[in-house]
C-alpha cells in the first residue's frame, strides 16, 4: 500500500495505490478518480445514538459527514490506484497507527484508512463536545496502519504535555492517551456559558495528559454559519 | 502575447501583455483589471451560440479585448479559487461547464449535448473549442493532467477538460447502492488522449452549505 499526500497546501489530496489483496476504506464522497479495475464496496455505518427532535436535527446539521463508507480493493488481481479529495480547501495529513491506542478523528476530517485499521463511530456526547460543531461524531481508529485526515486550511500538530485547550470547530484528531472534557472558553458555570456565547466563541475542548492533537486553522461550521444565512431559505 | 500565471495553484490569475492590435476573447466575468485596451462585447457566433453558452454555464456575451497603440495589459481570473491551465489548441477540446476562461481570437466555441450522461453531469452541456491557438481554462482546486492510454474512471464533478479522442460513458461500477446514496456519478473515459481533473468539487461544497441555509417558516 502506498499513500501519498499531494499538493500540500490549499488543495491537498491523497493518491492511494494498493497491491492485490490489500484494502482501504474511505468516506464515500471522497473518491474522485480511480483505475477501472478498482473494486468498490459500499457499506453504511450506524450513527450511534441517532435521534429525532432538536438534538437529532442539530446532529444532522453539524455532523458534516455522510456515513457511507467505501472499501477499495482489486477486481482482477492487478494493482489499483485511486485518489481521494476532501470537501473543504485545505491540507491532508497521514497518521500512522502502531497498534497502541486509538485516534479520535472528527467526522468531517476523517478521509480514510488502511484495511487493517479498525474503525468505529462514536457520538461525541456532552463531555466531548456535543455542542461543539464538528465534533459531533468521532471516527475512532485503532489497530495498525495509515489513517488520512484533512483540514479546512492548514493542519498544525500540537504535542500536548499538561493542559491544552482547543476550540471544538478547529479540532481535527487527537490521541486517546489524552483526556478530554468540553467546556467554555471564558470562565466556568452559567456566567461563563453566557459570556462565551455572547462573544461568539465556540466551545472549548480541554485536553489533559500527553499526546498529539491535530488542529485546523479554520472552522468549517463557522464558515457555514457565515455563508449559509446569505443563501435563500430552504423548505 | 506574453503572459504569466500567477499564484497557482491556489489563487491562479493570468497577467497578460498584448501588443498593439492583438486580441484576446474572454468569458464575460473574467477580466479583473486592464490597461490600454478597448473592450467590445459581442454575441460571438450569433444569438444561438450565446444562449447555448448560458445553458453551458458561461456568459451570454464574450468580451474581446484589443490592445491600443503601444500595447496593453490585463488580468484575468476565474470565479473559483484554483488552478489555471494554458493549452496549445490544435483541433478540438471539450471543457466542463464553467471552465472556460479565455482564448486567442479565431477559436470557435460551441456546445455539445452530452446525452443521458450529460444529465447526470455537472453541466448538461460541455463546451467544445475548435481551432488553433492558446486556450486558458480554470478549475476549482488543483489540476492534474493525465494522458490516458486505456481507461480511467473519474467523478463527473471533478472533470475539467478532455480531448475528443477520449470517449466517455457512465460507469456503474459504484453499484446500485452507490448510485442511490453516494454523491455524484462516475464517468469512464477510454481511448487515447489527455484529461484534466480537478482536486475539488464545487457541488460538494454546495452540499456542505445546504444545512446552514435559513429554514423557510410555515407562515411565510
Amino acid at each position: 500500500m502506498e499513500i501519498s499526500i499531494r499538493d500540500s497546501g490549499l488543495f491537498g489530496h491523497v493518491d492511494v495505490s494498493l497491491d492485490p489483496g490489500e484494502t482501504f476504506t474511505s468516506e464515500s464522497g471522497a473518491l474522485f478518480k480511480m483505475s477501472s479495475n478498482t473494486r468498490l464496496k459500499t457499506s453504511t455505518r450506524q450513527r450511534t445514538s441517532g435521534g429525532s427532535g432538536i438534538l437529532g436535527a442539530a446532529k444532522r446539521l453539524l455532523s458534516g459527514q455522510s456515513f457511507f463508507l467505501t472499501e477499495y480493493g482489486s477486481r482482477d488481481n492487478q494493482p489499483v490506484t485511486f485518489s481521494l479529495a476532501p470537501l473543504m480547501p485545505g491540507d491532508c495529513r497521514r497518521i500512522d497507527l502502531e497498534g497502541r491506542g486509538k485516534w479520535y478523528c472528527t467526522g468531517g476530517s476523517w478521509i480514510g484508512c488502511g484495511g487493517d485499521v479498525s474503525i468505529d463511530t462514536e457520538f461525541a456526547g456532552w463531555k466531548k463536545g456535543v455542542v461543539g460543531g464538528e465534533g459531533m461524531f468521532y471516527l475512532v481508529c485503532s489497530g495498525s496502519g495509515p489513517v488520512v485526515v484533512s483540514a479546512f486550511g492548514k493542519i498544525h500538530a500540537v504535542e500536548v504535555d499538561g493542559q491544552y485547550h482547543v476550540d471544538s470547530g478547529h479540532l481535527v484528531a487527537y490521541q486517546d492517551s489524552l483526556e478530554v472534557e468540553a467546556g467554555v472558553a471564558t470562565g466556568g458555570g452559567f456566567g461563563g456559558f453566557v459570556s462565551s456565547g455572547l462573544v461568539g466563541e465556540g466551545f472549548v475542548l480541554k485536553f489533559r495528559g500527553r499526546g498529539t492533537v491535530y488542529v485546523q486553522t479554520h472552522s468549517p461550521s463557522r464558515f457555514g454559519m457565515t455563508v449559509g444565512p446569505t443563501l435563500p431559505a430552504r423548505n | 502575447m506574453d503572459y504569466t500565471i500567477d499564484q497557482a495553484p491556489s489563487y491562479a490569475l493570468i497577467e497578460m501583455n498584448l501588443e498593439a492590435g492583438e486580441k484576446i476573447v474572454s468569458d464575460g466575468g473574467a477580466m479583473t483589471w486592464m490597461h490600454n485596451l478597448t473592450a467590445s462585447t459581442n454575441l460571438t457566433g450569433g444569438i444561438m451560440s450565446g444562449i447555448k453558452r448560458v445553458v453551458g454555464g458561461e456568459s451570454l456575451f464574450l468580451n474581446t479585448y484589443t490592445a491600443g497603440a503601444g500595447g496593453g495589459s490585463l488580468g484575468l481570473a476565474p470565479g473559483d479559487p484554483g488552478m489555471i491551465i494554458d493549452h496549445d489548441l490544435d483541433g478540438d477540446l471539450y471543457l466542463q461547464k464553467g471552465a472556460f476562461l479565455c482564448c486567442e481570437e479565431g477559436i470557435t466555441t460551441d456546445l455539445k449535448f452530452q446525452g443521458l450522461r450529460g444529465f447526470f453531469n455537472v453541466g448538461l452541456l460541455s463546451m467544445r473549442l475548435t481551432g488553433r491557438g492558446k486556450v486558458f481554462f480554470a478549475a476549482y482546486g488543483n489540476v492534474e493532467a493525465i494522458d490516458v492510454d486505456g481507461d480511467i474512471v473519474v467523478d463527473n464533478g471533478h472533470v475539467v477538460a478532455w480531448e475528443p479522442t477520449l470517449q466517455n460513458e457512465l460507469s456503474y461500477r459504484r453499484g446500485v447502492r452507490n448510485f442511490l446514496f453516494a454523491e455524484g456519478m462516475m464517468l469512464r473515459f477510454f481511448g487515447q488522449g489527455r484529461i484534466w481533473i480537478q482536486s475539488r468539487n464545487p457541488l460538494a461544497l454546495a452540499d456542505f452549505m445546504y444545512p446552514y441555509r435559513p429554514v423557510k417558516k410555515d407562515n411565510d
